[in-house]
Formats: C-alpha cells, sequence, structure tokens
C-alpha cells in the first residue's frame, strides 16, 4: 500500500537548509511583487495573507511537540509561548524581549536579536524602503494568536535593521483573557 | 457518535464508532449540539485540551477535547472509561495534525479515507 502522510511520525524535528527556504521565499515575494502593482501596502498585505493560514498549523503543531494535552489560555502565557516554543520552530532559536506598550495596554512589542531570515537576503528598491518582508511572518503570528481565540492584528516594522512585531490585541481579549 | 467539530461550529468529520448500544439516531446530534456551550465555557478557563465528560443527558455521555486552534472533538458515550477516552482523543488529534499538515488539505472538503480508517483503529483500539 502507498505511505500516506498518516504514516511518518509529527514529532521528530527537520530542519530545512537557509538557502532552500531563502530561495523559496525570494520567489514569493517575487511573486507577490509582480503582482502588487508597485504598490509597497499591497506587497505587505499579500506577505501577510501568505503566512495568516500558516498559524494555525504552526500553532497545533508546537503545542502537539512542546507541550502534550495542555495549551495556552492567558495573554502572558501565549506570548511567552510564542518567544520561545514557538521562535524555536520558525527559527530555532527564541525571540528576543518582549515588552508592553506605556502608551497603549493593548500594545505589544517583540523584538528580534538580530535580522531576521526574511529580510537577510532582501534589498528594498529605491522609492519602497518601508518594505518589511518579516510581514510573512507576521501572518504566520496573527494566524496563530486568532485560532487560538486572541482577537489581535500584527505588523512588523523595522527598528534600526532588525525587526519589532507589533501585537495589537483586541480590547475585549485584553479583558477576557488577562488572568 | 464521534465529530469534530472546527472554527464557527462547522462539522468537519463524523463516525459511528458504537459507543452508544442504545438505537438513538438523531438524538446524537441535539445532545452534542446542546453540549457545545459548556465546551466552549469550559475550554476558555482550562489549560488542559481533554476537559472530560461535559455533559450527560439521561444515561448518554458527552466527552469533548478542545486543540489549541480550537477544534472540538467530541464523543458520545454511555459507559464510563475516561483513560481509553483519552487516549482515543489523544490519537485522533495526532491523525489531525497530520492532515493538517498536508498543504493541499482543505478543511471544507474533509478528510480522507485513511483518516478515517485511523480513527476507526483507534476507535477499535481504545473504545470498545
Amino acid at each position: 500500500m502507498k505511505k500516506s502522510i498518516y504514516d511518518r511520525p509529527v514529532k521528530t524535528k527537520r530542519e530545512v537548509s537557509k538557502s532552500a527556504f531563502n530561495f523559496l521565499f525570494s520567489e514569493i515575494v517575487q511573486y507577490s511583487q509582480s503582482r502588487s502593482n508597485r504598490d509597497a501596502q499591497i506587497l505587505t498585505n499579500q506577505l501577510e495573507e501568505l503566512g495568516y493560514p500558516l498559524g494555525l498549523k504552526f500553532l497545533e503543531l508546537t503545542c502537539l511537540r512542546e507541550k502534550s494535552s495542555t495549551k495556552e489560555h492567558t495573554i502572558i502565557n501565549m506570548l511567552r509561548f510564542i518567544r520561545d516554543p514557538f521562535w524555536r520552530t520558525l527559527f530555532n532559536k527564541p525571540a528576543g524581549d518582549i515588552e508592553q506598550s506605556t502608551v497603549d495596554d493593548c500594545m505589544f512589542m517583540i523584538y528580534e536579536d538580530e535580522p531576521s531570515l526574511c529580510n537577510q537576503f532582501s534589498s528594498a528598491p529605491r522609492g519602497q524602503e518601508r518594505i518589511n518582508c518579516s510581514a510573512f511572518v507576521a501572518g504566520i503570528i496573527e494566524g496563530l494568536l486568532n485560532a487560538s481565540g486572541f482577537a489581535a492584528r500584527v505588523t512588523a516594522h523595522f527598528s534600526n535593521d532588525s525587526t519589532v512585531f507589533l501585537v495589537k490585541f483586541a480590547p475585549e481579549t485584553i479583558k477576557n483573557r488577562n488572568v | 457518535m464521534f465529530l469534530i467539530i472546527g472554527k464557527n461550529d462547522v462539522p468537519l468529520y463524523e463516525a459511528n464508532l458504537g459507543t452508544v448500544r442504545k438505537e438513538i439516531g438523531h438524538l446524537n446530534q441535539f445532545i452534542i449540539h446542546a453540549a457545545l456551550d459548556i465546551v466552549d465555557e469550559e475550554a476558555a478557563n482550562s489549560p488542559n485540551m481533554y476537559l472530560k465528560t461535559v455533559d450527560k443527558f439521561n444515561e448518554i455521555y458527552v466527552s469533548a477535547y478542545v486543540t489549541a486552534g480550537n477544534i472540538r472533538l467530541m464523543l458520545v458515550h454511555d459507559s464510563r472509561n475516561e483513560d481509553g477516552i483519552r487516549n482515543f482523543f489523544i490519537e485522533v488529534h495526532e491523525n489531525l495534525i497530520k492532515a493538517l499538515m498536508n498543504p493541499m488539505f482543505d478543511l471544507i472538503r474533509g478528510f480522507s479515507q485513511p483518516f478515517d480508517t485511523r480513527v476507526k483503529n483507534a476507535a477499535k483500539r481504545f473504545l470498545i
């Protein structure tokens, strides 16, 4: 009988080479750019949309591997989960610091220690310097949060050379899940 | 009766596993439907995926398991068998994730034949 996806183990971790990822990712960015009409906002949205459906998959997979039959249900634990097991699944290292905004209680910032995989080999054309290819990762995080019941919007921005992810939770989420 | 329910209460998969010996027909559907609110309430306050028995209707019990992505697995049964049901849910959850990992997988179109076989085998192993 033909081997199906169900015959393969799901708990063992596999790695993909950086060059393979970047080769594929560069095609994704080029494809999105060719359909974006040279508009930075459309390109960013497209990258976010591509990442979004992966959020649910990463959430389920990482929870199964790291947490065996438990899940996170408070905001603070969810952010910790994103910082370590989730970031480690994606990039093989934990994320940098997470801070809560002093201006807006609903806003959290996830910092990166060094330029991420998505921006390492991409330089925006002149006049489009606002494009941050980590929008793809922002989309994954947004998909992950929404799938687990936290209404949030996630965007990627440059701070110096590395990226900071702005996570803005809906006020109801902050009220209900801040236990 | 075993049911997998996705986002917005859309049923994704249904199987009759012989866990209720009496013939109760569509009463199954009503029992599961009535238990959904309790499941949502408990899932929001519990870090555990396995919620044990959440509801009871005469001699019929409903057990539930809620994954991290809020996919609900619900089983209607008439005998108490907590550990067996836990193992069954964990086995189905793992297969569910394998199905999700397939990039061509589409929740609306549902699960394929091999998934169905896996669920039935798990039921034979843990429930009967």
